[in-house]
């Protein structure tokens, strides 16, 4: 229905699946703010290009591309302009799982993670992309995206002391 | 021995992918979403105030024919530009352009005074990233005056202005439930 216009069966859709959407906003940004505008963005161009989704993919699978290319042309189209806001602030705060570093210090670690190496990482890492996937989402070779996960799991290890 | 330290692959196996956006976030989107029988409202509704979403037509068509104009052969006042010389990919100086503008500003200007100071707060911020970047780029334009990527950028963010004006204007339409 919602491909047919339907605003209230789009707003069931996005009931369902904006916490993805906006998680993987908030983890490739690492900003609060840019991760609301991506989430909006996201799905108002999902509103869209409804009609052109043909169901060959998942549709939160075909959401999450849209998201991730919502990041990558808002970094592209704001490069000129000098983004402010505290680096992860807004991040979520979950029950620390009784190991490791706690969460918080975790998201903000990411975040402060080179471009790069965080997005890499948030697709590969944590949303379970391949990286053939990534490589392709990214603009990249997948070795180019193998490389930028090592980085990114190295410099993680080094800021958490973690185990590499 | 196994190392007592965890592992990044603890790490990442124990951050939610689920992040549940503020409450804002949907009727921003919903104030955005255009279908035919909602449009047609809202043409409904602007007839009826004869004033805004006339002058928000009339500065989109002023946009789109500065975005379709072939540059760096022309202007996007639509003015032939020498060969040789830089296109102006400054705002369009046509009066009716200016005047449109101006008038819709105003009609901007005072549905804004009307929200709530966080509303109002983050339109404000929206606009002046829009200005911001109008700026650096005019700038990078003034050290490549006929770079056509930079003038469709300008005019881009021309364009991004003039939305953010008519997304207030069409919200806040007298009659319109405020999302």
């Amino acid at each position: 229905m919602a491909v047919r216009g339907d605003v209230p069966a789009f707003e069931e859709l996005y009931r369902r699946y904006a916490p993805r959407v906006h998680g993987l906003c908030l983890r490739l940004t690492g900003q609060r703010e840019a991760a609301e505008d991506c989430t909006q963005e996201a799905f108002v161009a999902a509103w869209r290009a409804l009609s052109r989704f043909e169901q060959r993919s998942r549709f939160s699978t075909w959401l999450q591309s849209i998201a991730v290319r919502t990041v990558l042309a808002r970094r592209r189209g704001l490069r000129l302009v000098h983004e402010v806001g505290e680096p992860a602030d807004g991040l979520p705060e979950v029950a620390d799982p009784g190991h490791g570093p706690p969460p918080l210090d975790a998201e903000r670690a990411i975040a402060n993670l080179p471009e790069g190496a965080r997005h890499v990482l948030v697709l590969v890492g944590l949303y379970g992309y391949s990286h053939a996937e990534a490589a392709e989402l990214l603009g990249l070779a997948e070795g180019t995206t193998k490389a930028q996960l090592h980085r990114a799991r190295m410099l993680l290890a080094e800021a958490l002391d973690l185990e590499h | 021995m196994k190392s007592q330290r965890p592992s990044i692959d603890d790490l990442l196996a124990g951050l939610p992918t689920d992040v549940a956006p503020p409450a804002n976030v949907w009727p921003a989107i919903a104030a955005r979403l255009d279908p035919p029988a909602r449009r047609s409202r809202h043409l409904l509704l602007a007839a009826g105030v004869a004033g805004a979403a006339l002058l928000s037509s009339v500065l989109t068509v002023f946009v789109l024919e500065a975005r379709r104009a072939p540059a760096p052969a022309a202007t996007v006042a639509g003015a032939a530009v020498p060969a040789g010389q830089p296109a102006d990919f400054g705002e369009p100086s046509d009066p009716a352009y200016v005047q449109a503008h101006a008038a819709m500003e105003r009609t901007f200007r005072a549905r804004l005074a009307g929200l709530d100071p966080p509303t109002r707060a983050k339109i404000e911020a929206s606009l002046a990233t829009i200005r911001e970047a109008r700026a650096e780029i005019r700038q990078a334009l003034g050290a490549s005056p006929s770079d056509p990527v930079l003038g469709r950028l300008l005019q881009s963010t021309l364009s991004d202005e003039f939305d953010l004006y008519d997304h207030v204007v069409r919200s806040t339409e007298p009659g319109q439930t405020r999302t």
